[in-house]
């Protein structure tokens, strides 16, 4: 009995310390879920290039990063990013897309989708949501990855909404699956093992 | 004397006993209610940081006539009020007819056709006699792009992450997103936003800049006002 006190003075006492010493500081800014927004399209380097196929078809968009420019106290990032496409028939479309130089402090992280204008910088996309998607399937596997939802101006009022499924290992833009405009959009990227 | 001494102290071991099985349950008792503590302690602070990851653009639900005042802290007359304008959230400005009324074109964004899209806000002087740093008169539009983080259009940023933390706002602790930011050209440094949906027009609390090479450090802090008139 008097070892059974002792044990629960001790257990009394530790308790007691723990309360007063107060709870481990709380994660603060540093903790919790954090959408890592650099490692998308700012970190592409030259040669990087992903592989779209439109509607599971032949149609594809190729994205390939060309030069790479760091911003500082005399300019802002840029990045110049190709884009090839073919038809649903697989053949190249010449003279519809081409290139474009990417500002990330215009347009952000996503691609810049307004061909019939390219430099359309009021028609960037639109941040709406960000959502962690703790598990989405791809390509045989299950993935943690981001769902971001945004508007896209160029298209009307009624069906401008485009999805994205984003993860920091996919090339260029981090975007291995959107919905935009009816069309769906898959990257050739596999997750890593 | 030994036998008495005996025969009167046979009861002593049963009460002592006795009371050893009352202080063992108080004290059984004592670690229930601090252990609950202790873990109900630990528990708390750290709930609102668990919940799943979900930020939604508060600057899309900015509603024509919200207001907000932001001063620099530690600049006596710095206040200025934020009205958002009868047109709020412009998604397509290049299908806008009129542009802006009142712009002053400048040369990096002289024509509003071609803004990003943005929320338009009026600037104003903020209430308040230490309020001095703005002629009464004063005021002019301004236009926040909706994907900036609360920024103004002449900043050049480029979002780096966004995160989760509670912060004190308005005398009541919440939770919050956390923008961080890098800022270029004439401003090349870090810059950190706090967000919050119930943040009315930018949907910002709390706006703190740390430039690069010129140790500047200066502090934004929003707050509502009883009235927006």
């Amino acid at each position: 009995m008097r070892a059974l006190i002792l044990v629960e003075s001790l257990v009394v006492l530790a308790l007691a310390a723990g309360i007063l010493v107060g709870p481990p500081a709380p994660a603060s800014d540093a903790g919790g879920d954090v959408f890592p927004a650099a490692r998308f399209v700012l970190d592409a380097l030259p040669g990087e290039t992903v592989l779209y196929r439109v509607d599971e078809g032949l149609a594809t968009v190729r994205y390939t990063v060309g030069t790479v420019m760091v911003g500082g106290s005399k300019n802002t990032p840029k990045l110049h990013v190709d884009v090839a496409m073919t038809d649903t028939q697989g053949l190249p479309l010449q003279g519809v897309a081409g290139g474009y130089e990417h500002l990330p402090t215009r347009h952000g992280f996503f691609p810049l989708m307004a061909p019939e204008a390219p430099a359309a910088y009021d028609r960037v996309w639109v941040l709406k949501r960000i959502k962690r998607e703790e598990s989405f399937p791809w390509k045989g596997k299950t993935i943690r990855c981001w769902r971001v939802d945004a508007i896209d101006p160029a298209l009307k009022a009624d069906a401008d909404a485009v999805v994205m499924w984003m993860h920091e290992d996919c090339p260029v833009f981090g975007i291995f699956r959107w919905q935009r405009g009816g069309h769906t959009y898959e990257a050739d990227w596999r997750p890593p093992k | 004397v030994s036998g008495a001494g005996v025969i009167g102290g046979a009861p002593a071991p049963a009460r002592g006993q006795g009371l050893d099985h009352v202080v063992a349950l108080a004290l059984a008792a004592m670690c229930l209610v601090l252990g609950i503590v202790f873990v109900e302690q630990r528990r708390a602070p750290t709930t609102g940081l668990q919940e799943p990851f979900d930020w939604q653009n508060p600057m899309l639900s900015a509603q024509p006539g919200q207001c907000v005042d932001v001063a620099t802290e530690g600049t006596p007359g710095s206040g200025a009020r934020l009205v958002v304008r009868p047109e709020a959230v412009v998604l397509r400005p290049y299908a806008s007819k009129e542009g802006i009324p009142g712009w002053k074109p400048n040369l990096k964004w002289p024509d509003p056709h071609v803004f990003p899209p943005y929320l338009l806000v009026e600037q104003t002087r903020a209430p308040g006699p230490q309020a001095t740093g703005m002629p009464a008169d004063k005021s002019e539009p301004l236009a926040f792009p909706l994907g900036w983080f609360g920024m103004p259009l002449e900043s050049q940023v480029v979002l780096r992450s966004l995160g989760q933390s509670t912060v004190t706002w308005n005398g009541q602790t919440r939770r919050a997103y956390v923008a961080e930011l890098y800022g270029y050209l004439d401003f090349e440094g870090s810059i950190r936003v706090y967000l919050s949906k119930d943040a009315p027009a930018l949907g910002v609390m709390r706006r703190e800049f740390a430039g690069r090479s010129e140790g500047l450090r200066e502090r934004h802090a929003f707050r509502v006002p009883e009235s927006c008139r």
